[in-house]
């Protein structure tokens, strides 16, 4: 009787698998366990997540450390992936031009056009002046309102005004004529003064019409049919607003700008091809399947696409301790995506949506210093410690025990860092390949298209559903169904889209709609992992054809995500693929293949 | 007689008479106009801002209530929450803002809008701003570090019945 363990240490778990092997070979399983890989996958910062691991599962199973008569590490396949992303256009406004923000509660409904005047101006106007008053802070409603009508009654035609505080409606209520006013306008001081500028409220529920239109804003501002393509930009930021605020000022003009985002050589064994970044991920991605098989990417030295790949690479050799000439890019995924970018030159905190390629890179580094991490382990334990095999065969070998599967099969391993895939043919031979992009590149996607900055609710909104909390006692969850609570919930989280955590529910700070963050997510995952599964079968398939595999196998941690594996599996199921979620040894789900496997592989033997 | 006519429906506000109470019901019954929700005041005799408040909403056809007491704090306060524990109060005098902002969330209460908070302070200096975000990203950095050095605890696989609902601190 002699009791093995498997461990596979992976980019973000180390996972353990124990078992009991009799005199005849036979295997019988004592318990499983999972932490966090400490440091860099591969290298003997791994050591401490190793030993939490193993005590756990020595634990659970109830047996002593000295009773393992051996340790089986995988041949970690040496690749890291790494993430950049590019802005490929950017709204600059040189001058202020527009204060284009939706106030919760804008006041009077219209469109009106003047010069804008503060409000200490206001009693100087003369009669027959067309203007629009600068409410400051610190101005109350009532005396706001009171000058406003009396200029009014002077005959100086107020047009519309734009206010620092809250209080639009309070002061439309008070005004004898009705005009539009914009409120909670941040920067009020940087509103040019003596400019032509117009004003535009609609009811609620509807949109501005007038300012999100180009040809809106030539008409109410005269402009020449030059000035209007400058204007595009500002109209573009302005769709969908409920209100919106646009000043001319002399000098003042909005860039599109376009940077040059330079040009991807993608080299391939035989040939090589030249793609410009700016012309979309789709062409990149063209040209990637065409020199198949990857040896290397380059960009163009001061472009941002030469940096983005330089920055992949550096990254990647300060990690790995190797040299940079020795990194070379072997794969690459690209999808297109905006950003919500603060407006160069705004006033009230206004975004566009810039255009953005993000780029997923895969290195391929000699390899990993294993045997010095099982070295240092057999120095701390007394274990023997083995080098077993090479993390593909292990998976596969350990994906075999979901029931159900048969050779030839296929597994599909979408991690955090990268998508790996792997067959075994009937004679037992086993091919991979891993492609860059995974859950990591999921999660910036998320994190940018979101605008949120913050990677850890972004990690958060990809892994759990959401719900809206539509009063102090209930939420309605993404499905539609309703979920009631005994006791109220907490003010901070009322009213808005949340995250349904274990731990409880965490608000997510955006003014997004719980339907536009479902679908940013939904889009993230397809445009990775979706793409990312055919991709990877389509290399790993017998004759190339995704149609000549018959079982594919999910496993690794995005496999757990609650919509990635349904996702996949309904793509394939046009090719007639029996496609699921691994359940390695019939109890374990999609995790622990690996390590399963390498308990596998023992024989009794040495190796 | 009051009592039989058909009601509008409309945030209570009831208030005990004191000192500065006018500029009070002022800056909340402002707070409640500028988002859209009619308010009717009533003076009362108790002096208790939270029962003040639960009996408004227990008036109130919309069934949010607002209480001003004699101390001069302020309480939001819902039907269908327990009297001791109302959603929003106040305590002490504060100033007009806050004042402002508790009109402003009983009428997003109606509404079932998010809530104001304190008053974002407007950010005069760009280059504090962009301080403060780098300051903030390097602390996040260093604690994520030693986090991940720390935690080699062990994770549960997340599948494992997630059932979300029955693990809510509240309830």
């Amino acid at each position: 009787m002699a009791i093995v363990a498997g461990v596979d240490i992976g980019n973000s778990t180390t996972e353990v698998c124990l078992a009991r092997v009799n005199a005849r070979g036979e295997k019988e399983y004592l318990s499983s366990s999972i932490v966090k890989t400490t440091g860099i996958k591969g290298t003997t910062a791994n050591l401490p997540g190793i030993r939490t691991a193993l005590d756990d599962a020595l634990r659970r199973a109830g047996v002593d450390m000295n009773e393992l008569i051996q340790i089986r590490f995988n041949e970690a396949t040496p690749v890291i992936g790494d993430l950049a992303m590019e802005t490929i256009t950017e709204t600059i406004i040189t001058e202020s031009t527009m204060i284009g923000h939706n106030p919760g509660t804008p006041g009077g409904i219209g469109l009106g056009v003047g010069k804008t005047v503060t409000f200490a101006e206001l009693d100087r106007m003369q009669s027959g002046d067309k203007v629009i008053v600068v409410i400051p802070a610190r101005i109350d409603f009532e005396d706001a309102s009171q000058a406003i009508n009396w200029a009014f009654d002077r005959g100086v035609d107020v047009v519309g005004a734009i206010a620092c505080q809250d209080d639009a409606v309070l002061i439309a209520n008070r005004l004898d004529k009705r005009i539009p006013i914009v409120d909670e306008v941040t920067f009020i001081e940087k509103v040019p003064i003596g400019m032509l500028a117009a004003v535009e409220v609609t009811e609620p529920g509807r949109t501005i019409q007038t300012l999100s239109n180009p040809y809106g804003i030539a008409t109410v501002f005269n402009l020449t049919p030059e000035e209007t393509k400058m204007v595009v930009p500002i109209a573009r930021a302005l769709i969908g607003n409920r209100s919106a605020v646009v000043v001319r000022t002399p000098q003042g003009d909005v860039k599109a700008r376009t940077i040059p985002a330079g040009v991807l050589t993608i080299f391939g064994q035989r040939n090589r091809e030249e793609v410009d970044v700016e012309s979309g991920s789709s062409k990149i991605m063209q040209a990637v399947e065409r020199v198949q098989p990857v040896v290397d990417v380059k960009g163009e030295p001061g472009t941002n696409a030469g940096g983005m790949i330089e920055r992949v690479r550096q990254v990647m050799s300060d990690l790995t301790g190797q040299s940079l000439e020795r990194m070379n890019i072997q794969d690459l995924l690209s999808v297109d995506t905006f950003i919500p970018q603060q407006v160069r030159g705004g006033l009230a905190g206004e975004f566009a949506l810039e255009n953005a390629v993000a780029l997923a890179a895969m290195v391929k580094t000699s390899r990993l210093p294993m045997q010095q991490i099982a070295d240092q382990l057999t120095s701390q334990l007394g274990i023997p410690v083995v080098i077993a095999g090479v993390e593909a065969n292990m998976a596969v070998l350990g994906a075999l025990t979901t029931p159900g599967t048969d050779k030839p099969l296929a597994i599909l391993d979408m991690g955090g860092g990268s998508t790996d895939a792997a067959i075994v043919t009937r004679d037992e031979k086993v091919h991979s390949i891993h492609l860059a992009g995974a859950g990591d590149m999921v999660t910036m996607l998320i994190n940018s298209e979101l605008g949120l900055n913050d990677l850890d609710l972004a990690e958060d909104i990809k892994k759990f559903p959401l719900a809206k909390v539509e009063s102090l006692y209930h939420v309605r969850l993404e499905d539609g169904t309703v979920r009631f609570y005994e006791e109220h919930l907490p003010p901070q989280v009322f009213a808005r889209v949340v995250i349904l955590k274990e731990s409880g529910m965490v608000p997510i700070p955006s003014e997004h709609s719980l339907e536009k963050i479902r679908h940013v997510r939904r889009e993230a995952k397809k445009k990775v992992f979706v793409t990312n599964a055919l991709r990877a079968l389509a290399r790993v398939a017998p004759t190339g054809n995704v149609r000549h595999i018959e079982f594919v196998v999910m496993v690794g941690g995005s496999a757990l995500d609650f919509e990635v594996a349904d996702m996949v599996a309904d793509a394939l199921a046009e090719y007639g693929i029996v496609c699921g979620r691994g359940n390695i040894r019939g109890t374990e789900g999609p995790r622990n293949a690996v390590a399963t496997g390498l308990v596998l592989s023992y024989s009794g033997g040495g190796a | 007689m009051l009592d039989r006519m058909p009601v509008k429906p409309t945030v209570m506000v009831y208030y005990y008479p004191h000192e500065t109470c006018a500029s009070k019901l002022r800056e909340l019954q402002a707070g409640l106009e500028e988002e859209g929700i009619p308010a009717v005041i009533h003076s009362q005799s108790e002096p208790d801002s939270q029962r003040l408040g639960y009996q408004a909403a227990g008036a109130s056809h919309l069934g949010v209530g607002i209480g001003v007491g004699k101390d001069g704090s302020i309480c939001i306060h819902h039907t269908r929450l327990p009297e001791e524990r109302p959603l929003f109060i106040l305590e002490g005098p504060g100033e007009r803002a806050e004042w402002r902002r508790f009109g402003y969330n009983a009428a997003r209460l109606v509404k079932g809008t998010p809530f104001k908070d304190k008053e974002e302070q407007p950010f005069q200096n760009n280059g504090d701003d962009m301080n403060l975000d780098v300051l903030k990203a390097t602390i996040a950095e260093i604690v994520k570090r030693v986090l991940v050095e720390q935690s080699s605890q062990p994770v549960r696989p997340a599948d494992e019945g997630v059932n979300v609902w029955s693990r809510m601190p509240w309830g």
